[in-house]
């Protein structure tokens, strides 16, 4: 058993089981964590929108429009996003901050590494899985 | 009151008759519209006021119009009225020529009759190109401080304006849009939403559903972030309608940003930088006003008496704290209008 607030590292798989781009949620020590791979990392996420609650993990992963001339559309997948089902709003998975601050708000992130092929995740609190 | 300045920033002029303008037109011009079946623009009735023009209210008689400013200003805005009838003209040429002199004709006769009157250069909008040479041929006169315009039936953000847009940057000129008094009856104006009002009282009511669209426009096609120099005066259109559609446009842009991903800042963050509305006195006295005014930031509205076309001067705005009117008869306005800024720190 862990103390309360120590960070503990949970074993979620082998990185292969991670499909690129689409989300896999644990419920880990009562939080609903997920996790994703894309072309630019492995990214952990609480599955709470900061806005109103959503499961943003059933949101899209992609990169996202960046600021540009108006009606020239710029891509660019160098921030990964993840967008609200319910709003759209993005949040970048690497920070959780709200892509183009459109809320103060961040979504919870969590520390993730890959050892050995295998995917960790490190939470405060709670039991090692 | 602010200290440096107490500013009009609608106070209309009206041209009596084709022989006031006709010094300032081409004789083949002149002549064309002498013979031809051209009328005076003739103005409509306005919402509870009788329009007498060449009245002692000051429509026609510049030095009237002087005498009866309230002796508390530093400065009167002069839109010129029938111009922005021209939106409905299908003349283009004829709309410019006529504009033109009308432009002429106030800084001959009416710029000399006080020195508290800066004016509005008058353009119709068919054409965005003539325009702005219109803008350029009196931008630098130093009575000069806006441009104005009665849009058509393009919205106010696209490239259609750009030309004036920029021109008005140039010259540090603010853009005032105000209606034309053909919108909904005529093809060409800027039109009414639905399927169109029927009656003058629906029209006016109705009006900012122009204003509407086209601050979304300036909003969402980038035109403000594009002009960054740009300041947009929306007169004649009220204000209360304003609060609600940029907060509803803010509310968009949080789902939609990757629509309009040029946008750098929120909606209300670029109406509060660049976009000012003026205080209706005919039809904005009641209590809510400030409480309206209040949601769109300190800094969005400026005053307008509106003359003479309404019969209330700045007193008939009841309310209000001391700085919030002070802010809106002064700074505001300087905000709104950079030429003007410029004059009140030289001369301060």
């Amino acid at each position: 058993m862990s103390t309360v607030r120590a960070p503990v590292r949970h074993h979620l798989g082998a990185v292969e089981e991670f499909p690129l781009g689409r989300f896999r949620v644990f419920e880990i020590s009562g939080r609903p964590v997920g996790v994703v791979r894309t072309a630019q990392g492995l990214f952990a996420v609480r599955n709470r929108c900061p806005h109103q609650g959503a499961a943003i993990c059933a949101g899209r992963v992609s990169g996202t429009m960046v600021a540009s001339a108006p009606f020239e559309y710029e891509y660019s997948d160098k921030t990964p996003v993840v967008a609200c089902p319910w709003h759209r709003w993005e949040f970048e998975l690497a920070s959780g901050r709200s892509y183009g601050r459109v809320t103060n708000k961040r979504l919870v992130t969590y520390p993730v590494e890959i050892e050995d092929d295998h995917v960790y995740v490190t939470l405060r609190g709670g039991e090692a899985a | 009151m602010s200290p440096d300045a107490f500013v009009d920033c609608e106070h209309h002029v009206i041209v009596e008759g084709l022989s006031d303008l006709a010094p300032y037109m081409t004789d083949g011009w002149a002549e064309r519209l002498r013979t031809s079946e051209f009328q005076m623009p003739q103005l409509g009735p306005h919402p509870g006021v009788e329009l007498e023009s060449g009245s002692e209210q000051g429509g026609a008689d510049p030095y009237a119009a002087a005498a009866a400013l309230d002796e508390r200003l530093t400065h009167a805005v002069l839109i010129p009225s029938q111009p922005l009838v021209s939106s409905g003209w299908l003349g283009h040429r004829m709309a410019m020529v006529f504009s033109s002199a009308v432009n002429d004709h106030v800084v001959a006769t009416w710029l000399p009759a006080d020195p508290r009157f800066r004016f509005a250069i008058s353009v119709p909008v068919h054409d965005g190109q003539a325009a702005a040479e219109e803008i350029h041929r009196l931008g630098e006169h130093p009575a000069a401080v806006a441009v104005c315009f009665s849009p058509m039936a393009v919205n106010l953000g696209q490239r259609h304006y750009h030309p004036i847009y920029a021109a008005a940057c140039e010259h540090d000129l603010a853009v005032i849009v105000h209606p034309g008094g053909s919108e909904g009856k005529v093809v060409g104006p800027a039109r009414l939403g639905g399927v169109g009002p029927r009656t003058p009282e629906e029209i006016f009511c109705l009006l900012p559903q122009i204003a509407m669209t086209g601050l979304s426009s300036l909003v969402f096609d980038g035109t403000l972030q594009r002009f960054p120099g740009l300041r947009v005066v929306f007169a004649g259109f009220g204000f209360g309608w304003a609060p609600s559609v940029v907060w509803r446009m803010d509310a968009e842009y949080r789902g939609l940003r990757v629509e309009v991903p040029w946008l750098t800042q929120t909606p209300f963050e670029a109406v509060t930088d660049q976009v000012r509305f003026v205080v209706d006195a005919a039809v904005e006295r009641e209590p809510g006003t400030w409480t309206l005014a209040s949601m769109l930031g300190a800094g969005a509205l400026v005053w307008g008496s509106d003359t003479p076309f309404a019969g209330g001067g700045i007193d008939s705005l009841t309310g209000g704290d001391e700085p919030s009117r002070s802010r809106m008869l002064g700074a505001n306005a300087l905000d709104a209008f950079p030429r003007l800024r410029a004059q009140v720190s030289v001369a301060v």
